[in-house]
């Protein structure tokens, strides 16, 4: 298992150097010298810099450098002083921001795709074991519904319903009541009604495929020898169902982890940006207006990172899991 | 219990405009024997036939993209037309009747009133005097196809400047929200289409080769997929088309943003074409042609190319609409389509907020044209897919 | 080995059993009025091709048919159980249980035990392989974990599968072939069954390791004194392994003899047929004769005998007109067949002497080799 993990881990460098890459490509690809954007900026703010003002600020952000040393100082920063450098919209660390929002975000993904699959795996299991019952159609349907449409629209609209029927703006982590409050009972009941709509809209994202995934995997899981080999022990059929092809079923829909996590991220910036939630979400989208490189690169890169190292966990996992992958290795 | 059986497929095919030339007895039935010519296409399609819901999606798509392609002539007015006086009006309602008597199809125009209390207009029919809609009105000027110009719509009202009649409402700037989501759709569903073909070029070719030749360019293409699917589709197709100049014209913008949109698109399609070489290459006849002397190039694009044609039409089908959200989510953003261009996602920005929602909902009718969309494209490819699968009949 | 051990009831006793397939193309009659009876520490054999309803009528007993498409139409199915220490037989009938219900649980695996013919997918690969021998014990035994996985590891051991204690722990991809079908017998036997049915247990298995296999099943079934059903196409293994022996053909038992009988002289046409269709090792080198025509469509009811359309002793107007009795035709020996029906016989006795001619001179030739 160890081996596992350590080779299954070793994977993972040169993935997530291509992705500093990328990320560092995004920083360097707009338009123009952004330092030049800067100084328009102080120069529209009525500071007056000069020549030798401007080249320190330059020598400062390493825009004398050539692209591959400051490809070099911007990862060094990272890795070894875990400092992601500069954000000019908001003239402060890039870290401080990603500190201050990165949490949201993290708690809000991880809680979606824990209700998408509280949603998802029942169901699939319903509709698998009920194949083309009236419910079984009902929530294709639904399934169907939820890959059409999109999550900030969706967003749009329950927040108008809840708004126009209950009264209830759900914009925001919490009511404007608490803000500025220190953290109390009403406050954390407050954060709790505010989660619920964006968990539910943003798991939904991955609520249809996975419900897909477990039906069809259960439904062949179903047929194999196995069950009937345990049915023929006396098996009790509901003990049998959870304790073999429930079990092997889950197993593809845990690796779809990899894809569903880079779509939860997806659906997270667009829903925070309508719901007005503080995450990581509204932060890159103003990043990338103002072309504040830095920080749009960096929620990237980690965004990029995070997905990566959520398949890595999800694929130790489904080795815990699954001892023909611990073993093997070659059924994948 | 054997379904190979072609008596027990017979009976599960609809034949009755299959050509009836010469009938068989097999084991008792009377077997059309033209099934037996039927190609890989026929079969296909007899079995697409089946599915009611995928035959009603096909034309209902059909009709929003001929809305959308000839919106200059369906569209009674130009997409930036400001009528003064309507900003943020409600639909209005076509009538037949008036004072309990058929007199054709006709409209009222509306008055604008200050609400003293909340300081909002209200809109209320002015009904002294009835406004007729005929078919084949002249009306804007605007060039039909872009090829020529011409001012016939297909419904309008006569006459010296009439009220407009705003199907869907008015947006804030008096602008007719009917034409405008059907002159949106030219944008929105054609990304998808030229986004996906693009996916499908980088898709067909990069999944190819590493399908076929396997080995270290096999690894280095699923390296390549297994980066791009790890990193969120959002935040890069964000970062991306952040850096599109925000001057460039309409046109070249629509193309950086499908070029964007595609550099993910291709990763799905190159998965599943190389699968399916991955199994095909196995089978005999790759051998023989292989053995036959035949180069792989020629394998590849004579063999194994057509055995799965049908699996990657599906694959696109159900592609598209994801183009279409992404274009809209983008859009919907201010990143992707820019103002004054017309898509679906640049529609929506209108609505970006509740209290938007909340006085005006009609500014999220475009919203509704964009989930029919992408529920016609996935009821279609589920019905393609159950129908290029030979094996699927059982279910 | 042919003596009868003096029990009164057979253990299981199937009467008329009717077992239909509802598929979307149609009815398939996968059992079609089947009567056999199993007597404990008996091993009774059952030869068909793939399609005669075999599996399907051995699953019916453990009520494990998955249903729907299969749907029970008629007939019983009698298990009797004879108290160890009063002597007292108690009876049900399984048909009449609910199949998913606690009584019927409580006899799979404890009263009748199943080994499957794939050993690579009979297990869950996810689970170890003593936690699912212990799931047989828990179940049905007074055991607690730690008892059955004693008993699992020595059961494992029985079967020779080495170091058990340590190979309790493995998981199934583990295991060879041979060790997976070995384990399964453990599996099976965990709760010492009054009947095992084994469908078809040897074939995914190499030559050698089947006959390790079977031996192992007779030492257990000797020791354990229990009954055997065993399902196969292979007629050389059921017959070096069966007392009595039934042949099937589309859901239907065409003859039941004991396994001598039914090689030295074989009553029916397609028992005949079938011999004439299979090589022997010891007899004068001869054609094989294949069995001419197709098995009928499994959808098509048949009025009359199932294998008409390729007898060549049919009798038209007789044979395609009404279905077959089973006749006597010696002691413990019956055949579904029209050529000794004594009301035929009385009719049409040309017929019959043809029969029976061509009989006379196939037992002449020995018949088959018998293993």
């Amino acid at each position: 298992m160890l081996e596992f993990i350590v080779r299954r881990s070793i994977t993972l460098i040169p993935i997530l150097w291509l992705i500093s890459i990328v990320s560092f490509v995004i920083i360097e690809l707009p338009p123009g010298d952004w330092i030049d954007v800067r100084l328009a900026t102080l120069r529209d703010s009525g500071i007056e810099l000069d020549d030798e003002e401007a080249d320190r600020l330059e020598a400062m952000y390493g825009f004398d450098l050539p692209v591959h040393e400051r490809y070099l100082r911007w990862m060094r920063g990272i890795v070894f002083d875990f400092n992601f450098g500069w954000s000019f919209q908001w003239t402060r660390p890039v870290n401080d921001l990603l500190a201050e929002r990165l949490p949201l975000t993290l708690l809000i993904s991880l809680l979606s795709l824990v209700v998408s699959w509280l949603i998802a795996i029942p169901i699939g299991i319903y509709s698998a074991t009920h194949q083309y019952s009236t419910p079984d159609y009902v929530f294709t349907f639904f399934g169907f519904l939820g890959l059409a449409i999109p999550g900030f629209l969706l967003a749009l609209v329950m927040a108008w319903i809840l708004f126009r029927f209950f009264g209830f703006s759900s914009s925001g982590l919490y009511d404007i009541s608490f803000v500025g409050e220190p953290m109390s009972w009403p406050k954390f009941v407050s954060i709790l009604q505010h989660l619920i709509l964006p968990l539910l809209i943003i798991g939904l994202a991955g609520t249809g495929a996975t419900i897909r995934i477990m039906r069809g995997n259960l439904l062949d899981e179903l047929k194999r020898q196995y069950v009937v080999t345990a049915r023929s022990k006396g098996v009790a059929e509901l003990r049998l169902l959870f304790k073999y092809p429930v079990r092997l079923a889950m197993n593809p829909v845990l690796s779809t982890i990899g894809w569903v996590l880079p779509a939860i991220f997806s659906g997270e910036v667009l829903v925070s940006l309508v719901l007005g939630l503080q995450t990581t979400g509204p932060l890159l989208l103003r990043a990338v207006l103002a072309q504040d490189m830095f920080l749009a690169g960096s929620i990237v890169l980690i965004l990029s990172a995070l997905t990566v190292i959520g398949t890595l966990v999800s694929d130790i996992l489904l080795a815990w899991l699954d001892p023909r992958i611990r073993y093997g290795g070659t059924s994948r | 219990m054997s379904l190979g059986d072609p008596a027990v497929r017979q009976s599960n095919l609809p034949g009755p405009d299959a050509p009836a030339e010469t009938a068989v007895t097999f084991g008792g039935e009377e077997v059309d024997e033209s099934i037996y010519y039927a190609s890989q296409w026929q079969l296909i399609w007899w079995r697409f036939r089946r599915h009611r819901l995928a035959i009603v999606s096909v034309i209902l798509l059909a009709l929003i993209y001929i809305l959308s392609m000839f919106s200059g002539f369906f569209s009674p007015y130009s997409p930036g037309q400001r009528f003064d006086q309507y900003q943020q009006a409600p639909p209005m309602r076509v009538r037949l009747f008036n004072d309990g008597r058929f007199i054709g199809p006709h409209y009222f125009g509306l008055e604008r009133e200050l609400d003293t209390e909340t300081f909002r207009y209200e809109f209320v029919y002015d009904d002294s005097q009835v406004y007729p809609l005929r078919l084949f009105v002249r009306g804007e000027p605007y060039e039909f196809l872009g090829l020529f110009p011409t001012d016939i719509h297909f419904f309008g009202t006569p006459g010296e400047a009439p009220p407009p009649l705003l199907l869907f409402g008015a947006d804030r700037l008096g602008r007719d929200i009917f034409s405008r989501t059907l002159n949106g759709g030219r944008i929105s569903l054609s990304i998808g289409l030229i986004g996906v073909l693009l996916s499908f070029f980088l898709g067909v070719v990069l999944g190819g080769i590493s399908g076929y030749f396997g080995g270290v360019v096999d690894e280095i293409v699923q390296r390549m997929v297994d980066f791009l699917i790890s990193i969120p589709q959002l935040p890069l197709w964000m970062a991306l088309s952040a850096a599109l100049p925000r001057d460039w014209p309409v046109l070249r913008t629509y193309f950086a943003i499908t070029i964007i949109l595609s550099i993910v698109g291709w990763t799905s399609l190159a998965r599943v074409v190389r699968g399916k070489l991955l199994s095909l290459r196995e089978e005999d006849y790759a051998l023989a042609a292989q053995a036959a002397g035949a180069g792989k190039r020629r394998i590849i694009f004579k063999h194994l190319l057509p055995g799965f044609t049908s699996h990657l039409i599906v694959s696109i089908t159900l592609a598209v609409p994801g183009m279409i959200l992404a274009e809209t989510a983008l859009s919907f953003i201010g990143l992707g389509i820019q103002p004054p261009a017309v898509s679906w996602g640049t529609l929506l920005q209108d609505a970006q907020d509740i209290v938007a929602i909340a006085h005006q909902p009609w500014q999220l009718i475009p919203a509704i044209f964009v989930i029919a969309t992408v529920l016609l494209f996935n009821f279609i490819g589920d019905g393609l897919r159950d129908a290029a699968d030979p094996y699927s009949e059982a279910s | 080995m042919h003596d009868h051990k003096g029990v009164a009831r057979p253990l299981v006793e199937v009467k008329d059993l009717q077992v239909h397939f509802h598929l979307v193309e149609g009815v398939v009659r996968a059992v079609d009025g089947m009567n056999f009876e199993i007597h404990p520490g008996r091993t009774l054999g059952v030869i068909g091709e793939s399609g005669s309803g075999k599996s399907v009528s051995a699953q019916s007993i453990l009520g494990i048919v998955p249903s729907p498409p299969a749907k029970l139409v008629g007939g019983e199915i009698l298990l009797n159980i004879e108290d160890q220490e009063t002597g007292t037989v108690s009876s049900v009938d399984l048909t009449k249980l609910p199949k998913t219900g606690t009584e019927y649980r409580g006899i799979r695996g404890r009263d009748i035990g199943m080994i499957f013919q794939e050993p690579m997918t009979s297990f869950s690969p996810v689970h170890t392989i003593g936690n699912q021998i212990m799931e047989s014990l828990l179940l049905h035994t007074d055991l607690d974990k730690k008892g059955a996985r004693e008993r699992a590891a020595a059961l494992l051991g029985h079967v020779g599968i080495p170091n058990p204690h340590r190979n309790v722990d493995a998981y199934p991809h583990e295991f060879s072939g041979g060790m997976r079908q070995r384990a399964m017998i453990a599996m099976a036997l965990a709760c010492q069954p009054r009947l095992l049915i084994a469908d078809e247990p040897t074939t995914a298995l190499d030559v050698t390791i089947e006959a390790q296999i079977l031996n192992l099943i007779q030492e257990l079934q000797q020791e354990l004194h229990m009954a055997i059903l065993y399902i196969s196409h292979d007629l050389a293994v059921v017959g070096g392994f069966a007392d009595e022996i039934m042949v099937m053909y589309m859901g239907m038992v065409m003859e039941y003899a004991s396994a001598d009988d039914i090689f030295d002289d074989p009553k029916h046409p397609y028992t005949q047929a079938l011999w004439r269709s299979i090589p022997r090792i010891d007899g004068p080198l001869e054609a094989l004769v294949p069995i001419t025509g197709n098995v009928p469509s499994p959808f098509a009811v048949q009025r009359g005998c199932p294998f008409y359309s390729r007898c060549p002793q049919r009798i038209a107007g007789v044979c395609d007109e009404s279905r077959p009795p089973e006749v006597e035709v010696g002691p413990n020996h019956t055949a579904r067949c029209f050529l000794y029906s004594e009301d035929h016989q009385a009719e049409s006795g040309g017929a019959t002497t043809n029969a029976a001619d061509r009989n006379q001179s196939l037992a002449g030739e020995g018949g088959p080799e018998r293993p």
